[in-house]
Order: structure tokens, then sequence, then C-alpha cells
């Protein structure tokens, strides 16, 4: 079994999961800029810098998003756990559109939606690698599956979480971005280490 | 594959849960919910951005149909919104003073002063009353306060999930239609046009006279019902706890010998009010001044038409602009092109009732579809006086 | 009540969550019987806590009793054992009836004080009255008092099933149990207690006190349950519920139609009620490993009463056969009497010879059911419900013969569909004769509506009758609904017999199962009756 297709994908989601983390730290570094005390005459320029890092993280995960896409399309041929990863990124797209166009509970029903969907494209990616890696017989690479599926299932239950604590303590959202990112951070990290374990794990077994 | 076993029925378990309670969650917010003219005006309330309101308007129906949130800025320059509801209770208003504490940090905030001015305590205990507020406050402490004080337990997940209570509403599809329509269209939009402002088309020819005339030598006192009094001593005790600066108002009525209690009720809250330190204007001693016509300028004896309200809105906007030093923010950019449809809105709604009212046709204005549609057909242009 | 935790609320969800996270993760797993004790102690003293003193009384006597007989039991043995070359064999008999005497006072000491409970809480004031009524129409001036007495929370389910035990103790087919706090939870256990099914101890107590580990198919399939327990009673039986009692108050001013609609309703409310609820209490049990004994399979599908009753309400069936029926039909009394009957001149005939050898059998039916009749509620009309269906039974068992030389003579094939459908439309007529006495308020207006049937027609008289119930057209609509699905519903798991239908389930595609379940669950949350606005019916067998 060589596994070609998925080998490719792997080898993309590292650009994409890289993308999302260039994407994170700008984010990142948007909501610090939000909570920088200015002056009113400062106000004006502090929103500017963080809508322009905003918009950037954004664009960073769009072009990331897109790349997946085109990974899965791929590893799909291997492994069928890739095809639902792909179902979600569609759903993810879907609902973060949504969710801009619109406003109120509307737009917070489906940015809930993007969260989730976003969440369970990684649990998929990350299974799709563990069942290549059954097969393969590479504990290593299954060890650290089990790993990123925790890492995901920490930051799913926070998210969650901090989307009901900010329902009675709003004046906590910024605060609540900057942990969510920070734990978005260290997952995306997982997952490169992750990926970089697989792409080994290819150059040793398929070769 | 165990592991993959695992993960795939979490996440599918995950799923179903998450999709029901999606589901309920969309069910609860737009099919089955008792939306009306309430329900916008306080969603739209909490659709306003953050710091983007100098005024907020708290009480019942005397002062939503009172005063024109868009004249008043057409006019003046200050924003402002009515949060307020159908009879609100004397809680209702505590507990709105607080909401807005946690929202919005406006330059004064009106309290009109129905809530305290009933001669028993039974509206705190009139469920449609406290529903019609309540229902449409989003998840808070304030919230959760109010419901752990004085809701019945076995009624609590009522209040907290008002689906519980509603769910039986799909009978009444599709009359309730264009309310689902008009709560997801305020919601798609993410801002209200009126402000909360609703009215009636209609002209009151009462059959007893108003009393209006005499009512700015009254200085007679009536004591208020003892619960009531208690929470608006507690309420000043917020203010003053808060620093806010607040301001309360008693909006003009077509006063008749029925409804004088009140009257004398509004002079001792006066009283308990300037004790405390803060403003109270009896707006309704002051209908004549304010150029009120009890013969054209209300729909029913507790209510102005869109005449009333004009008057009252530029007396009374006026009075804040001089005699509150008010401080007003200078609109964000993004905001300015909102306010104007406000006040084209406004101003349009003015003239769709003059126009039923002229022909004698007797209708309720608000924001919903319905209304909103219809007002195409009407000029934006300021209203003359 | 402290607060709500019927079997519908919200509350007594949370509740078995709050148990199921407690019991799965308790750590000694050889006691996680005791987080169901105390989760049932709980339920018990939340809904019932005034009367927890008659079930703590129960358990205690039954406890004592059962260790009692089986110490006697245990010391006879040990004797003959010793006394084996000693004795002969007169006197082993005799040793051995003096045991047999023995045990069996102490077993009845334990069913005559129970039994009198339940007897003196259920039943007192109808036999007051009823004295009261006989005494009064002979001019008699004594009256018996009648008194303010509550039933406990589930005191017929809870005392059936511990005297139960006690005589499973006696016939020595079970051990007696030595922990009381052990026996305490099988009697009390919460998803059984409000209205059973009422379990054989050897059934379920091993089931309750083997630590069971977490499984999510068990969870799933229990949680399918309680859906489809939840969907009967919310949305059918509740809002049938509306118009039954709406009836059942003004009785007398509705007509022979608007009566028969009734009754037809009835049928669909009862079994949504009483199974709905025993779905909701065998799927919790299910979700801690127990299997509760399905106390309904069908019963409208019945093409004879005897099946009816096999079918409906199962384990009061099972338990009457096993501790009434059979003791009754095969006691010496009723089998010399058969034996009698056969040796008469009409004994040595054919139909003669067939009486004798069913007449303890139909006899003893006639009995159980009489037992059935008044176990439902102190009342005339329920003595009636109870004859009637024993009389049924009776002369269906005495003139089998005839019916079965009828249908041979016709050449009538049994598995002709057309047949096994006319049987079972004749049992469902025998079923609603009886439901009419369920519904009526008195024995009087019971047979005022059996003779309406044929006499008080009148369907637009009905229809106003009926409108002015706060029953819209949207509620029959559902009703009927509702109804399709449950016939459907119960059409597949009736060809399907060897498989549960939540198995079959389970082989479709998740999109089916997501799709089935999702509008299950939203069925219930938009067309539930359930929140302020709707007064909920209690669970109708609650009051047992």
């Amino acid at each position: 079994m060589k596994f070609e297709n998925a080998k490719k994908g792997v080898r993309k989601f590292i650009i994409s999961e890289s993308l999302f983390i260039i994407a994170t730290i700008l984010a990142f570094g948007s909501e610090i800029v939000v909570l920088q005390s200015g002056t009113p005459d400062d106000f004006e320029s502090l929103v500017m810098t963080s809508l322009g890092l905003f918009f950037a993280a954004g664009l960073m995960t769009l072009i990331g998003q897109i790349i997946q896409l085109i990974a899965l399309n791929q590893a799909r041929k291997d492994e069928k756990q890739f095809k639902t990863a792909l179902k979600f990124v569609v759903i993810n797209l879907i609902a973060t559109a949504v969710s801009v166009l619109t406003a109120g509970t509307f737009s917070n029903i489906f940015s809930g939606i993007s969260a989730v969907a976003g969440l369970l494209v990684d649990v998929y990616i990350i299974l799709g690698v563990y069942c290549v890696a059954y097969k393969l017989d590479y504990k290593k690479v299954q060890t650290s599956g089990k790993i990123n599926m925790f890492i995901v299932a920490v930051l799913f239950t926070f998210v969650i979480f901090s989307r009901l604590i900010v329902i009675f303590m709003p004046v906590l959202s910024e605060t609540l971005d900057i942990v969510s990112y920070t734990l978005e951070f260290i997952g995306h990290l997982a997952l490169i280490i992750y990926f970089f374990q697989s792409k080994v794990m290819f150059a040793e077994t398929t070769t | 594959m165990k592991f993959q076993q695992y993960v795939t029925r979490t996440v599918k378990t995950a799923i179903f849960l998450l999709v029901v309670m999606v589901s309920c969650l969309v069910l609860q917010q737009y099919v089955l919910r008792n939306t009306d003219h309430n329900s916008l005006r306080v969603e739209g309330y909490y659709q306003e951005p953050l710091d983007s309101l100098d005024v907020v308007f708290i009480g019942a129906s005397d002062i939503y149909t009172s005063f024109m949130p868009g004249r008043a800025y057409e006019q003046h320059g200050f924003t402002s919104y009515l949060l307020a509801s159908e009879s609100i209770t004397s809680e209702g208003v505590k507990t709105a003073v607080k909401e807005i504490v946690r929202t919005q940090h406006p330059g004064l905030i009106v309290i009109e002063a129905n809530a305290f001015l009933y001669g028993d305590a039974d509206n705190e205990t009139n469920e449609a009353h406290v529903h019609k507020f309540f229902d449409n406050l989003p998840f808070s402490f304030n919230k959760l306060e109010y419901v752990e004080k004085n809701v019945p337990v076995d009624q609590r997940w009522e209040y907290l999930f008002p689906l519980i209570k509603y769910h039986g509403l799909w009978t009444e599809y599709p009359e309730r239609f264009h309310m689902m329509a008009s709560n997801l269209s305020l919601d798609m939009r993410g801002y209200n046009y009126l402000k909360g402002f609703r009215t009636t088309a209609e002209i009151y020819k009462g059959k007893t006279p108003s009393l209006n005339a005499k009512l700015a030598d009254e200085k007679g006192e009536l004591d208020l019902n003892p619960k009531l009094q208690q929470q608006l001593m507690d309420l000043l005790d917020y203010c003053k706890e808060q620093k806010l600066h607040v301001l309360f108002v008693r909006a003009p009525h077509y006063v008749t010998e029925e409804t004088y209690d009140r009257v004398k009720r509004s002079n001792k809250m006066a009283s308990i009010v300037r004790e405390y330190g803060y403003s109270y204007y009896a707006c309704e001693n002051e209908a004549v001044k304010i150029g009120i016509d009890d013969k054209r300028d209300f729909y029913n004896i507790d209510h102005m038409n869109v005449y009333g309200a004009l008057k009252f809105t530029d007396y009374l906007a006026e009075k804040i602009i001089k005699e509150e030093e008010l401080k007003i923010d200078p609109l964000r950019t993004g905001l300015l092109s909102d306010w104007d449809e406000v006040v084209t809105s406004t101003n349009q709604l003015y003239r769709y009732c003059d126009d039923l009212m002229t022909k004698g046709d007797v209708k309720g204005a608000q924001e919903d579809v319905l209304t909103l549609v219809s007002l195409g057909n009407y000029s934006g242009e300021t209203i003359q006086r | 009540m402290l607060f709500n935790l019927t079997y519908t609320s919200l509350n007594f969800l949370f509740f078995v969550l709050a148990t199921m996270l407690v019991y799965f993760l308790f750590p000694a797993k050889k006691y996680k019987w005791t987080v169901l004790l105390a989760a049932s102690v709980f339920f018990y003293i939340v809904c019932g806590y005034k009367f927890a003193f008659y079930i703590l009384f129960t358990t205690l006597s039954t406890y004592l009793i059962a260790l009692w007989i089986e110490r006697v039991a245990d010391k006879s043995k040990k004797l003959l054992k010793e006394k084996k070359k000693e004795w002969d064999r007169d006197q082993k008999k005799n040793y051995k009836n003096r045991i047999k005497v023995q045990k069996r006072l102490i077993m009845a000491l334990a069913l005559v004080i129970n039994f009198g409970i339940l007897a003196f809480l259920k039943y007192y004031n109808f036999f007051a009255g009823s004295l009261n009524d006989v005494l009064g129409s002979f001019g008699v001036a004594f009256s018996a008092p009648t008194l303010k007495l509550v039933l406990p929370l589930g005191i017929s389910f809870y005392t059936f099933q511990s005297m139960g035990y006690i005589v499973d103790v006696y016939r020595e087919k079970t051990a007696a149990q030595r922990n009381p706090f052990k026996l305490l939870l099988f009697v009390s256990f919460f998803p059984q207690i409000i209205q059973g099914p009422i379990s054989i101890y050897d059934q379920l107590a091993h089931q309750l006190f083997e630590p069971h580990e977490f499984s999510f198919t068990r969870m799933k399939h229990g949680m399918e349950l309680i859906l489809w327990g939840f969907f009967k009673k919310l949305v059918i039986a509740d809002r049938a519920a509306v118009l039954i009692t709406a009836v059942e108050k003004d009785y007398a001013q509705y007509n022979g139609t608007a009566l028969t609609f009734t009754i037809l309703l009835y049928a669909l409310q009862l079994y949504a009620d009483f199974s709905g609820g025993i779905d909701i209490s065998r799927g919790v049990a299910q979700i801690f490993g127990i299997d509760m004994i399905d106390n309904f399979k069908r019963p409208y599908f019945s093409r004879s009463i005897n099946e009816y009753w096999r079918r409906w309400h199962i384990s009061l069936g099972g338990w009457l056969k096993n501790y009434l029926f059979y003791p009754i039909a095969m006691s010496n009394v009723f089998i010399n009497a058969g034996k009698k009957m056969k040796n008469t001149r009409f004994g040595k005939t054919a139909a003669g010879a067939h009486v004798a050898k069913v007449l303890p059998t139909s006899i003893a039916s006639l009995i159980v059911f009489l037992v059935v009749g008044v176990w439902h509620g102190a009342d005339w009309k329920y003595v009636a419900f109870g004859l009637w269906n024993g009389v049924i039974i009776m002369l269906s068992i005495l003139l089998q013969p005839l019916f079965d030389g009828v249908v041979d003579k016709l050449h009538i094939k049994r598995t002709n569909p057309f047949f096994i459908g006319f049987q079972i439309f004749r049992t469902l007529i025998v079923v609603l004769v009886g439901y009419v006495f369920d519904v009526a308020p008195s024995f009087g207006e019971g047979m005022r509506t059996l003779t309406g049937f044929f006499t008080n027609q009148n369907i637009p008289q009905a229809f106003e009758q009926l409108s002015k119930i706060p029953l819209i057209a949207h509620d029959y609509a559902v009703i009927g609904l509702g109804g399709v699905v449950i016939l459907i519903a119960s059409l597949i798991q009736e060809r399907h017999q060897d498989t549960d239908i939540r198995h079959m389930l389970d082989k479709k595609s998740f999109a089916t199962r997501f799709a089935l379940l999702y509008i299950g669950v939203m069925s219930v949350v938009i067309f539930g009756i359930y929140g302020s606005g709707y007064n909920a019916a209690d669970f109708v067998y609650m009051q047992f």
C-alpha cells in the first residue's frame, strides 16, 4: 500500500497549518491592539491597526482553507475520513460566509456552526492520518494522533465554554479570545508536528 | 479499530446534540416565540453598538408611544433608545437599569414613572407583563438574579428557556408569520429603524372631558403603594451607588376623574425622587404648556398618537439638552447613515399615521415588516410644526 | 413533592444524567449498586417523603420474614439430614408437612401485613362507603367513618414486587437477601417505582447488584427508548387526556357518538400513557445496564382476550399467574372439584369432560381478573371491569371446543388474514367495552354508555358537544398522526418479533438514523404537552 494521495495531501496540510499559525498570530495581535487603552485620538488608529491585522488573519485563514480543501480532495482517494473532513470544510466556509454577511443572533448561530465545523475538520484530518498510520502499522503516529485528538477535544470544550461565559460577562470577550487564540496556536503547533511525523512515516514506509 | 469507532461515535453524538440544540435555539428565537413589538424593541436595544447611545429611556407604553428617538436625533443630535415594555413592572425597571449599566454607558437614563404609580402591586405578578420584558432579555446575571428572586421554582425553566412556555404557538401560524419575519429581518439587518417607538393611528374621542387643564396647579400627593415605593427607593439607592445620571419623567395622559389618583401619586413620587437629588419632569402636569391638544393628540386615555408624540419629543428633548447638560458623544462614522435612516423612517411613520388618521383608519404602527413596507410610500423629510 | 421529578420533566432528565455520571465514575465497582440505592432513596424522598415510612416498613418486614422463612427451611433440612436414618418415611413426611405449614404461616404473615396495608389505604373508604349505602338502604342508622387516606407513591407496585419475592423465598426459588439495603434497592429502584413493571426478584436483583460498565450502544438504545416514551406520553397521551378528562368531568352531557369517540381515543391514550411511561422506565434502566421486562407487546393486535392479557401489563399478568392463578388452579380444592365433575353424568360427555378439565383454570381466571379489576381502583365500576374480562376469558376457555368446531365446519383457515382481522377486531370490541367502565364515573353510567352505543348516536350533536373541549383541529391532527406512527412502529415490530426495532434502526445509514431521531426529538419539543399553560397529565398508573 503506497498511499501516494494521502502523502501529497499531508504535505499540503503542512502548508495550510503554517498559514493557520500565522493567521492565529495575526488575530492574537489584533486582540492585543484592541486591549490597548489609548487616548480618544489614538482610538481611530488603534482600530485601523486592529482591523488591518484581523483582515490579514482572515486572508491567511482563507488561503489556508483553500489549500486544505485541495489537500483533502486529494487525500480522500486513499482514506474516507478525509472525505468527511472535506464536507466539514465546505460547511465551515458556507457558515462563515453567512455569519459575516448577517448580524445578530442569526450571525452568532452560524458563527458557532463555523467554529464547530472547523474543529471537526481537524478531528477528521487527524483521524484520517491515524487510520493510514494504523494500516501502515506505524505506532508513533498513532500515539501522536491520540494526543492531537485530546488537544482538539480540550479546544472544543473551551470554545463552547467561552461562548457561554461571554454571554454573562461580555467584558471578558477579548480576554477569552486571547486564551482561545493561544490554545489554537498550541493546537496548530501540535498538528504541524503530527503532520511532519506523518511525512516521516510515509518516507519510511512507502519507499 | 477501536479508536476510530470511539472518535466517530463521539463526533456523531456531539453533532446530533448540537444540531438539536441549534434547532431549538432557532425555534426559540424566531419561530415558537411570542414575538410582538415588545420583542422587537427589547432585542433591538441589544443590537445597538457599545457606547453609541447618549440617552436610554426606560418605562412602559407611556414612553414608547410618546418619545421619538429619530425626531430627537434630527432636532438635537443626541442618540437615544426606548428600552421599554408594555406595563413593565418596577422589577423590570430595575433590571433594565442594570442592563444599561452592563451594556451601554449613556450620558443619561430617563425613567418613565408608570411602573411605580399603580394603586396596588398586582402588576408586579402579572405574568403577561413580566414575560413581555423578561422573555426578550438575553442571558445575563441580571436576568438570572430576577428569576431567582421573583419566579416560583416550577416556572424558572420557562424564563430561562422560553421555548418551554411557547412551543405550543405552532398552532397559531400562519397568523404569526409576519411577526416572525419582522424578528428575522431585524436580526439580519442588525439595527432597529424606529429605536423602539410605536404608535396607533387613531384620534381618541373621549366622552369624559380631560382634566389636563387643571393639572398645572395640582400639588396634591397620594402615597405610593408601599411595595412599589420600596422598589423605587431601592432603584434610587442603586442609581446613587452606580453614580448614574438619571432623570424621571411622567408623560402626558388624557387624565380623567378615574385616573386622577395617578397624578397625585406622580407628585408624591416627584417629592421622593427630588429628595434623592434627581430631577423629575412632571410633563403630565405640563400638558397644556407642551401644547398637547386633548381632542387631537391622544389615541386612548393612556397614550398619545404621533401628533402628541411629536410635541412631547420636541419639548422633552430640548429640556434634556438645556437642563441636564447632556454630553453628546460624536457618532462613529459607520453609524451616521444608520441614524439618518432612523430619522427618515420616523418622519415617514409620522406621515403614514397622519394619512391614516385623516382617512379615519385605525391601525397600529411599529417596527414590523408590514408597517415598514407601507412607509416606503411616504416622504422622509423633516416634519415642520 | 419537594420539586418536580416526574418522568417527563427536565429535572428528571438531569437527575438521571447526574446519577449516570456518579454511577459510571464510581471507583468501587463492588459498591456501584449503592449509587442506585442513593438515587432511588433520593427520588422517593423528593416525590413522596411523607410516606417513606410505608416503603421502609414493607422492606423491613419483607427482609426479616424472608430470612425467617429461610432459617426455618434451613433448620428443617439440617434436622432431616440428621434424622435421616432415625426417622421412618411417615415421620419424615409429617415433619415436612409441619414445616411447610409453618413456612406458609410465616409467609402469610408477610402477605397479610403488607397487602393489608395496601388494602386498607386503597379500599377502606370504598368498602365503608359501600357498607353505608347498603345499611342505608335497609334503614340502618350506623355509618362507617370515611378517612382521609392518601396512597404512598408506588405502593401497589412495590407491594406486589416484594410479596412476589417473599413467595419465591418460600418456594425456595431464590435465596433470601441478607443485605437489607440491597433489598431496599430492589423494592425502591427509581425507574420502576411509579408505575412498574413489577419485576421478579431473580430476574432483576442480580442486574441491580452487579456492576455495569458504560456501554455506548446500551446508552444509545436506552435514550431511543426514552425518546419513544416521551413521544407517546407527551405528544399523544397528554394531548388526548384533555378530551378524556373533560368528558369524565361532565359525563352525562355527552351522547353515544361522543362517548364512542371518547372510548376510542381513550384506548389510544391509555396505551400511549402507560406504555410511554414504561418505555421511559426501561430506557433509564437500560442505560445503567439493567433490562426490565417489557410490559406491552402491541396488545391491540391480540386475537383473543387471553392473548390481550398476555400482551397488556405483562408484568402484572405474570405476577398474578405465578402467585395467584397457579396456586388457585393447582390447589386441591379445584383439582378435586374437577375430578368430582368428571365422575358425574355430565362429566362423562365430551363437553362435560372438557368442562371438568378446564374448570380449575376457568374459575381461577375469573378470580384473577376480579383481583385485576379491584387492583385498578376502589369502585364498583372496576369490579365490573374485572368481572367483564374474567367472564369473557372463562367463557372462552369453557367454550373453546365449540368455537373450534364452528371454525372447522366453516372451513376457515386460521392463518387467513381476514379471519385474523376478524379476531383482532372482535378482541378490540371486548377490550373497548371494558374501557367503558374505566372512563365512566360509575357502574350505572357505564351501563348507560353501553346502551347508548346503540340508541344514542347523533354525529352533529356529538361534534357540537366535543367542540366545547379545548382541543383544536391541530391537536386532533397531531393525535391522529401520532397514532399512525405508533401503528407503523407496532406493525414493523409485530412482523419482526425476534429483533428489537432499535436493532433494526442500527443497521440503517447514519443519515436515516439521524433524520428519524431528529424528527422524534423535535416532535416532542414542538408538539409535546409540557410547561405552564398545559397541565401535563400525571401518568395514569401513577395513582397505583
